[in-house]
């Protein structure tokens, strides 16, 4: 069974972003293998494990830098890794993205499953699963909190928790289904996984490899454009308490008091 | 009749020295079994090693805080020694009763000296037989340093030396007896000179009755001897026997050889004797199935001699702050196990697949998850072995194999992996904040490569460490030195957003890769700004920068903060005026500003670094240091060491809880501490107690508060 996950090299959103005068994100500095794109490829970590004969490709859509995403989805257990890097993708919007990776699917070939996160760290929209599983004409289970393959391979059923219910949903394979953090813990490599990292293979492909127009993707082709970027303003400092000054707690209760909320 | 005393004896002679030769080989033998150390580090300095051992045999420095033991193990040990030829005196009496060992049987100041240590044995193994039925009644629970101890093995141990010491005794007043009847008569007195009298009591006895009496309790004497030879050869693990022998290579092997404890810098990972890179591609495959210590095989002879050597004293257990508050943690359990792991897989590795894990394992010697990960690495438990276990050590390399090799381990542990992977620093801020203490300073920090070119223009770097730069606390510590430094004059640049984790926290979690890249990029930075001497307000900062950065070809002098401020008091560049007064007492009266100190682990035990903190605060106009129970060496950890820093503290009662109570205890209104995380865990422990009004500050604040004379700050 070949499964395919998708992972992708973003900004240290969590510490702060900033944009460029295009109104896209500011990529220049450090990034990291999107934290949500974990769970699938620990997903796909365990399903190796489970099952015999199974082959976990970590695919990335991204520049140069993120290679850096690709040597960590290898440290965690990915055995081979595909990385479409080309200049004309900049500023793609969700489209053409799920356009480059579905080609970039069909270049790898009978591939079984494909494991995505519930969306991406930085722009978050989770269209890209749905659009590339329409475009490979295959099913999607979005939002998968738990996962199982068939024994022999011939479906895959997932949970999905909803405010109100919990759904089982279950689909042939092939079918793309996004993972949500709540599906597991992942592991951390030990060193012989990053050791072994180094050793596994990683091709290198552009748009012209893989056979796609570069005049469809890219900031031109975008359906979507962004009008305007208003970064909000930062949360105003709240009211700090020095613990160990006088009367600390008949402060903090007088506050909230004040407030209403006692 | 008479016939069979002799040959019963010889048989035991025979049989028990027989068994000690075979279990002394097959100890050779296992420990040579071992994995191999570091080359020359058990062996460097021979002098100084011997010397340490030699101080050790004979001064008993490690058994100081308890000095009754001391005596009493003292002339105990030593009458073993003395009285060792008396097995022969015995074993010459089966056959004669009138034997006497060949040129010192008559030599006053041999009998003198065996009378001596017969009676001093006597009393020191009394002494410590009530020691230990005190230390160990069933009331004190898992408050007993004996808890979990092999008990009944070492009772039969003081046992034999009781018997034989009163079998020395009472042998030698028979021989007084006999030696009255025969021509010698004259020199009982010289000879005998505190046994006669007991020959006294045989002066009824027919001659014959008196060589039965002889024979008899010869026999005696030799089958409670060779019994034990046996007991202990069949009883590898029965380290309180076996110390006697044992502990001396096992201290001359010590990992420091002038006998400082085992603690400080830790050994880079060996793999097979040799040091691992695990960044080096070159490095073999092979290596990576045995990082860390996960299997008995994977024990290095000096760690198989030294878990052999333990006598289950309990003196680590007592001292171990994660015990005390009720933790699966015991420092002599994990010895115990890890050796009792090792001799069932004798001889070591020759299990192969039968060898089950010494973590988490289903063996019943097997290491618990929950105790190798509540180990703080104070190094209470390694200051405080006599016979130079290595306890931080140990759990150090159990930790490296469930990190790197397992990767298995708590899971808010791997968080600050991550954090420090992605920010480097385990709060996980984004590194350009570093700066942010410097706000409200009425003075421009120096940034190196900012307002400062080069480090050849300032006196010293200042590392200002992630909880300085990070931490409420940590911030004012920072502001508070700098404002010091700047005050006194001293030049100093901080190396801002380009300072990253020394990554103590990593390596003391047994990641040593995570480590080696922090410390490697922090060797670049640190080189490149040509960084001679650094200054620290982080005591686990001063120990990696210190002792850990060699290897990576970082070679700096680096000082506690502490130690500067000292030095700049004493130099009269500082002048520490008064603190202002505590609120008055009940009868009106002013009452000083009352501080106790709390000795951070890795500045003190670690470093051996407890003048400079007190020189400070000492300085300090009306300040009253008032020191806690268990203050400097002894000192007690907060609870934030070895990475516990990051980890959930779930079982038991809380480490920092239980030093801030100690703390109270003293009646001081302030702690003062020199490093960020005691600060942390005993502040939010004061905290947590809200009506104590108890304040925790660094000793920079202080000093700068009773400069500034502003109240503290």
């Amino acid at each position: 069974m070949k499964i395919v996950v998708l992972v992708k090299y973003v900004p240290d959103i969590e510490i702060g972003y900033e944009f460029t005068g295009q109104n896209t994100l500011d990529r220049s500095g450090a990034g990291l293998l999107s934290q949500l794109d974990e769970h699938p490829l620990e997903e796909a970590r365990q399903l190796a494990e489970a099952l015999d004969d199974v082959e976990v490709i970590a695919l990335t859509l991204g520049p140069d830098d993120a290679d850096e995403a690709v040597r960590r989805a290898l440290q965690m257990g990915a055995d081979a890794a595909f990385h479409v890097s080309d200049p004309a993708v900049a500023g793609s919007d969700a489209g053409a993205t799920a356009l480059v990776l579905a080609k970039a699917i069909t270049h790898i070939g009978d591939v079984d499953l494909i494991l995505t996160g519930a969306e991406s760290a930085d722009s978050g929209t989770r269209l890209v699963p749905v659009k590339l599983a329409a475009l490979l004409g295959i099913p999607a289970l979005t939002g998968a909190s738990s996962l199982a393959v068939q024994p022999g391979g011939g479906a895959v059923t997932i949970e999905r928790d909803e405010d109100a219910a919990t759904l089982t949903l279950s689909a042939p394979l092939p079918a793309l289904v996004s993972v949500t953090d709540k599906a597991n813990e992942p592991a951390y490599p030990s060193a012989k996984a990053v050791m072994l990292a180094r050793r596994k293979p990683v091709d290198e492909l552009d748009l012209a490899d893989l056979g796609v127009d570069a005049s469809l993707v890219g900031a031109g082709a975008a359906r979507v454009a962004v009008g305007s970027v208003t970064p909000n303003p930062p949360r105003a400092g709240g009211r700090k308490i020095p613990a160990d000054g006088p009367d600390a707690i008949g402060q903090f209760i007088g506050l909230l008091r004040e407030a209403g909320l006692v | 009749m008479w016939y069979a005393l002799p040959v019963i004896g010889l048989l035991a002679t025979v049989v028990g020295w027989s068994l000690l030769a075979w279990r002394v080989t097959s100890y050779v033998r296992g420990f040579r079994a071992g994995a191999a150390e570091l080359p020359g580090s058990r062996t460097a300095r021979p002098g100084a090693r011997t010397a340490t051992m030699l101080r050790e045999f004979l001064a008993h420095t490690r058994l100081r805080r308890k000095p009754l033991v001391a005596v009493a193990h003292w002339l105990t040990m030593l009458s073993f020694l003395v009285l060792v030829l008396t097995l022969a005196q015995a074993t010459g009496q089966l056959f004669s009763p009138s034997f006497e060992l060949p040129v010192i049987g008559h030599f006053a100041p041999y009998a003198w000296l065996t009378e001596f240590f017969a009676w001093a044995g006597l009393l020191g193994i009394l002494v410590l037989i009530a020691v230990r039925l005190v230390a160990s009644r069933a009331s004190l629970g898992r408050g007993s340093r004996f808890f979990g101890s092999h008990q009944w093995r070492a009772r039969y141990v003081e046992a034999t030396i009781l018997l034989v010491c009163v079998a020395v005794l009472w042998l030698r007043g028979l021989e007084a007896a006999l030696s009255e009847r025969g021509a010698e008569s004259a020199s009982a007195e010289l000879l005998f000179p505190s046994t006669a009298w007991i020959g006294s009591l045989y002066g009824g006895v027919t001659d014959a009755a008196l060589d039965g009496w002889i024979g008899c309790l010869a026999l005696f004497k030799i089958l409670v001897s060779y019994a034990w030879m046996v007991v202990v050869s069949l009883t590898p693990t029965m380290g309180v026997a076996w110390h006697r022998f044992l502990a001396f290579p096992n201290l001359w092997f010590a990992k420091r050889p002038d006998g400082a404890p085992a603690l400080g810098g830790l050994e880079p990972l060996v793999v097979g004797g040799q040091a691992v890179d695990l960044n080096d591609p070159a490095t073999p495959d092979d290596v990576y199935e045995h990082l860390g210590v996960g299997y008995a095989a994977e024990l290095t002879w000096r760690d198989l001699l030294s878990l052999t050597t333990c006598t289950e004293c309990g003196r680590c257990q007592e001292v171990c702050p994660a015990w005390a508050t009720g933790k699966a943690l015991s420092p002599k359990l994990l010895v115990g196990a890890l050796r009792d792991h090792a001799w069932a897989e004798w001889p070591v590795g020759s299990m192969g697949d039968a060898a089950t894990p010494l973590v988490g394992g289903d063996a019943p010697w097997a290491v618990s998850p929950e105790a190798l990960w509540a180990c703080t690495t104070c190094g209470a438990c390694t200051a405080i072995c006599p016979v130079g276990v290595e306890h931080v050590d140990h759990v150090i390399d159990l930790r490296r194999r469930q990190v790197l090799g397992e990767a298995e381990f708590p899971a808010e542990l791997g968080g600050a992996f991550r954090n420090l992977e992605r920010r480097q620093n385990p709060w996980g801020l984004p590194g350009k904040k570093r700066l942010d203490w410097t706000a409200g300073l009425d003075f421009d920090v120096p940034v190196l490569g900012e307002t400062v070119a080069s480090l050849a223009e300032v006196d010293y770097l200042y590392w200002v460490g992630c909880a300085g730069a990070f931490d409420d606390r940590g911030q004012a510590t920072a502001r508070a030195f700098a404002e010091l430094l700047h005050r006194a004059g001293v030049s100093f640049a901080v190396l801002g957003t380009a300072e990253c984790c020394t990554g103590d926290p990593a390596r003391r979690a047994g990641n040593e890769s995570l480590f080696g890249d922090l410390a490697a990029g922090n060797v670049e930075v640190l080189n490149q700004a040509g960084a001679t001497k650094i200054v620290v307000t982080c005591a686990h900062c001063f120990n990696s920068l210190a002792g850990e950065y060699g290897p990576f070809g970082g070679h700096y002098e680096v000082v506690h903060h502490t130690e500067l401020l000292a030095d700049l008091v004493e130099a009269g560049r500082l002048t520490p005026g008064d603190l202002p007064d505590e609120p008055l007492d009940a009868h009106g009266r002013s009452v000083k500003p009352s501080v106790t100190y709390q000795d951070p682990c890795y500045l003190g035990r670690h470093n051996g670094k407890y003048a400079a903190p007190r020189r400070v605060l000492g300085a300090i106009g009306n300040l009253e240091l008032t020191e806690m129970a268990s203050a400097g060496p002894n000192s007690v950890c907060c609870g934030a060491g070895g990475g516990r820093m990051w980890l959930e503290e779930t079982e038991g009662t809380r480490l920092n809880q239980r030093r801030a109570d100690q703390a109270a205890a003293t009646g001081a209104g302030t702690i003062a501490t020199a490093c960020p995380f005691c600060a942390v865990m005993l502040g939010d422990a004061v905290a947590a107690d809200s009506g104590s009004g108890t304040q925790v500050k660094d000793v920079a604040q202080l000093l700068l508060a009773s400069i500034a004379g502003e109240g503290t700050p």
